[in-house]
């Protein structure tokens, strides 16, 4: 046997046996006898390439006729109108979906060919329908809608040639458990294709996750618009699929773009869900939408949940008024942060930077003085010494010196150098004040000459001190029931009789052995006013002082209805002790421990913190600001998440 | 009365292996029919009677029962062809007008792009009427069977061959990126079903595929992978239609109850599961099978 091209052929595949050119040519003649048809036809169940090639020769050379009970694909091949079907790449209920080559633009496209039976006269809608539909399918042009190139019929089937997909149906998509967002972002556009057909007058009524296409390059399609509209009475198992079915669509009433709204609905309901809407057996006349609430499994944002419950409404004019303000309102909803919620975070964020920046300016400026005010020390320390040396050599009277001491000792505690002071200072300190001639003094005087006292044993004693401060407790009782009750009250001596009283002894033997009410409360108070301590016993009998000063003065009238004296040296006591909290903060920031404040510092801390502390906002507001910015900053990374 | 045949020694001469035949009474009177006939068929041809005999005589030398091709033999063709061969200018016009839009046809049926018919025609036409050996390859048509049909086959095995060759991208669809619409369910339980064990179904069926007996392959084959129509294929096996469609669907039920046998012993299903499965599968079965022969057959369909 000689063949043709035996030599150009790949020879492993062609055994002797094979056909040769004279050998297909006898195969296929009229007069070929039975047992060298037999032959050939044994060989060709074992050989491809002659079965390939019988198999070309009678594409060409014989005319397919229908087959019966047998489902038959197109062939590869096969010219359709102006196209050559390729492979067949879809089948479903409306027919098979190949892909083809166009020859004359050289490119791929993908072929649908309707089943036989739909779009045929027997329809009251018939094929010019579907194709006057198609053709306005032609006509519009949207990403999200597959392009229609071309309808048309073909040996009495009509067909349609798309856009080509590489991808697969959103239904495929579906089914690998896509996150929520995803789902969401999907169906939006699909949504978006959907609004644009309705705004083209063209209605679905068969969307379902199979008819949309989500290619590889990530575009969505929706695809076989109309095509419900002529299979709804030729048959009802391929009309729409049920599942996605909209109740007016049941009843047979004519499907509008609401019609699609409900359709869409199911499916993405089915996205986020993962099952369709149910409603519950027993339920027969529907009221509102069912699958409502949905299964909290999902992470499905509550604006989708309202967005479906409506679009699910059994009654069409209870639904969305457009596919339009149905994608609107989902993409609404599918954003993670409304501007109020941005505007509010911002409005925190900016508030808290604020009030961190004043005190941080402010902690510069204490830094700033500190500085300074360490650097002044020694200056100070010599001022001091300067002072004593000169109240000594001018020959002061008792009072002079007392007052001296006094105003050394105060500096010498406030600048941690209270070892200074000699013992043979404290003592002289006590001569000078057991020789005075009080109550010749006049009582202004007599206050200011104990109170220097009082400063010296109570910055620079120790607890032997007291000793001797014990006798001085009646002379300064004296001293007070000398003095108008007026004047008693003036801040000026409840400031000067605090130190001493605090040094002479407890406050107790002051207010046994003064029987005036307003002593006792000036007693009280000014000890108060030292800052020194708060007790609750005292308290006590700081509201009786009160009491009773209102009872004393109310009857004549001179205090009465008057403000307080008391009130603000109190709110005094209590503000210092604040801002003794806040010194260990600054204490802190300069990087030594507020405990350990060196009393000097501390003195200078005090004053600063006092003018630092003043119009800045409390330490409460600012973290409270800080606490509540830090919440809505991951309130919105939650919900960031939450929407992904 | 005829004149004796004048070229009949010249034709006995090549066949010694069929002397018997030429005792038959008026055989060389028939021969000289023949010729005759041939030459009325194909007229206008330039063509000097003793060699296309010569060229007839060795045609049938060739043939593995001269008797039986003796009788069957495409003269006409044949002469068609021997002119053609020697370059007649009538005869390849001819060709070209009768002959040359069914190779044409038969390439077409490969590949439709105008470039690739028309390299595949080119060619054709220099392997067969152009030689450098001085033996132009139409000259082999032995007369068996049709020209056309035999220059069809010619150029459908140029055109298979060559598309072999460079088989170009956009027509192989990779098995991952199918649009898998296969069987659109309603029902959402067996729309998972077909998730799950679409894989599995689609090795089963691979692997019972291999099983079948080599008839019912081939049959299942020229059905769903070539997309031969059941009269196409009785056209292929030279039987009737209805023969081939009682045994495609023979071929069709074998596989797929051996399929359900293959899905049972592997995913271990209760059988109303198998039975629900096998519901929901089934109706895909024709793309899945087309999907698994392709893949099968690979690039060198």
């Amino acid at each position: 046997m000689s063949r043709l091209f035996a030599s150009e052929d790949v020879i492993t595949a062609v055994s002797p046996f094979c056909l040769d050119e004279n050998a297909v040519a006898r195969y296929l003649a009229d007069d070929t006898r039975d047992d060298e048809r037999q032959a050939v036809r044994e060989h060709l169940d074992t050989c491809d390439r002659c079965r390939d090639l019988l198999a070309g020769l009678v594409r060409t050379l014989v005319t397919p006729e229908p087959d019966d009970g047998l489902p038959r694909m197109l062939p590869r091949g096969t010219n359709l109108s102006r196209y050559v079907v390729l492979d067949p790449i879809g089948r479903g209920g409306m027919g098979v979906v190949y892909a083809a080559y166009d020859p004359e633009l050289d490119r791929k496209v993908a072929l649908k060919l309707l089943r036989s039976d739909l779009g045929s006269t027997a329809s009251g809608l018939g094929r010019s329908q579907l194709l006057s539909e198609a053709q306005a399918m032609a006509r519009l042009s949207h990403p999200n809608i597959i392009t229609v190139f071309d309808v048309g019929t073909w040996n009495d089937e009509v067909f349609f040639a798309m856009e080509f997909v590489r991808g697969q149906t959103l239904r495929t998509e579906q089914g690998r458990q896509i996150r929520p967002r995803r789902a969401l972002d999907l169906y939006l556009a699909a949504g978006t294709g959907l609004a644009a057909a309705h705004q083209a007058g063209i209605v679905h009524r068969d969307f379902k996750p199979d008819n949309v296409l989500v290619g590889d390059d990530g575009r969505v399609r929706v695809t076989d618009f109309g095509l419900a509209r002529t299979t709804e009475k030729v048959d009802a198992r391929v009309a729409g699929t049920p599942a996605y079915m909209a109740p007016e669509q049941w009843r047979g009433a004519s499907a509008d773009e609401r019609t699609d709204q409900y359709s869409f609905c199911v499916a993405l309901y089915e996205a986020l869900y993962g099952s369709r809407p149910i409603r519950p057996a027993g339920e027969r006349a529907p009221s509102g939408p069912a699958g409502f609430p949905p299964p909290r499994t999902a992470r499905v944002p509550p604006g989708v949940v309202r967005v479906l419950a409506r679009g699910l409404q059994p009654d069409p004019a209870q639904r969305w008024p457009s596919m339009d303000a149905l994608v609107a309102a989902l993409r609404e909803a599918r954003r993670p942060f409304r501007s109020w919620m941005l505007v509010a975070a911002a409005v925190l964020l900016l508030a808290t930077t604020g009030v961190w920046a004043q005190h941080g300016l402010a902690m510069l400026r204490v830094t700033r003085e500190l500085t300074t005010a360490a650097q002044r020390l020694p200056g100070l320390l010599r001022a001091q010494a300067d002072l004593i040396d000169l109240q000594a050599q001018v020959g002061l009277g008792a009072e002079g010196v007392l007052a001296a001491f006094g105003l050394a000792s105060n500096m010498d505690a406030a600048l941690g150098l209270a070892e200074n002071v000699s013992e043979h200072q404290i003592a002289e300190a006590h001569e000078v004040m057991r020789s005075a001639d009080l109550p010749g003094l006049k009582s202004r005087d007599a206050l200011l000459l104990v109170n220097s006292w009082g400063s010296v044993v109570f910055n620079l004693a120790d607890t032997g001190a007291y000793g001797f401060a014990a006798p001085a407790v009646p002379l300064l009782v004296g001293t007070m029931e000398g003095i108008s009750a007026d004047e008693l009250w003036s801040q000026a001596t409840l400031e000067r009789i605090g130190v001493p009283l605090v040094a002479a002894a407890r406050a107790d033997d002051l207010l046994l052995v003064s029987a005036r009410p307003v002593v006792r409360g000036t007693a009280v108070v000014g000890a108060m006013l030292t800052g020194s301590w708060l007790d609750r016993e005292l308290l006590t009998e700081l509201g009786r002082a009160v009491g009773a000063r209102v009872a004393l003065h109310a009857p004549d009238g001179g205090w009465a209805g008057a403000r307080w004296p008391v009130v603000p040296p109190l709110g005094r006591v209590v503000h210092l002790r604040a801002q003794g909290r806040d010194l260990a903060v600054y204490g802190v920031a300069l990087g030594t421990p507020g405990s350990r404040t060196p009393p000097g510092e501390a003195f200078v801390f005090r004053e600063l913190a006092a003018d630092a502390e003043s119009g800045l906002a409390s330490p409460l507001l600012r973290w409270a600001l800080t606490l509540a910015s830090l919440a809505a900053l991951a309130w919105l990374a939650w919900r960031r998440w939450w929407f992904r | 009365m005829m004149v004796p045949f004048p070229h009949a020694d010249t034709f006995w001469s090549r066949l010694p292996r069929m002397q018997a035949l030429r005792t038959r009474p008026g055989i060389d009177d028939q021969l000289a029919d023949r010729l005759a006939q041939a030459l009325s068929a194909r007229p206008g041809l330039t063509v000097e009677p003793r060699a296309f005999v010569e060229h007839w005589a060795g045609q049938l030398a060739r043939a593995p029962e001269p008797e039986a091709e003796f009788d069957r033999i495409h003269l006409a063709d044949l002469l068609l062809a021997f002119a053609c061969g020697r370059g007649d200018p009538e005869a390849l016009r001819m060709f070209r007008a009768e002959l040359l839009p069914a190779a044409v046809s038969a390439v077409r049926g490969v590949e439709p792009s105008g470039a690739f018919v028309e390299e595949v025609t080119q060619q054709l036409l220099e392997r067969i009427l152009v030689s450098a050996d001085g033996h132009p390859r139409i000259l082999e048509y032995a007369g068996r069977g049709s020209l056309e049909h035999w220059l069809r086959a010619a150029a459908l095995r140029l055109a298979l061959n060559a598309r072999r060759d460079n088989r170009r991208a956009p027509e192989q669809l990779a098995a991952d990126s199918r649009w898998d619409a296969v069987a659109p369910t309603a029902d959402i339980q067996l729309g998972i079903l077909h998730q799950r064990y679409g894989p599995q179904f689609g090795s089963a069926l691979k692997e019972s595929m291999a099983e079948l007996s080599s008839q019912d392959r081939s049959l299942l084959r020229l059905h769903f992978l070539d997309g031969l129509s059941l009269n196409q294929i009785g056209a292929v096996y030279q039987v009737n239609k209805s023969t081939i469609s009682r045994r495609l669907s023979r071929a069709r039920e074998t596989l797929l109850a051996r399929t359900r046998d293959r899905l049972e012993r592997t995913l271990q299903l209760q059988p109303a599961e198998l039975e629900s499965l096998m519901r929901v599968l089934a109706p895909g079965l024709d793309l899945s099978l087309t999907s698994v022969l392709r893949s099968e057959s690979g690039p060198s369909t």
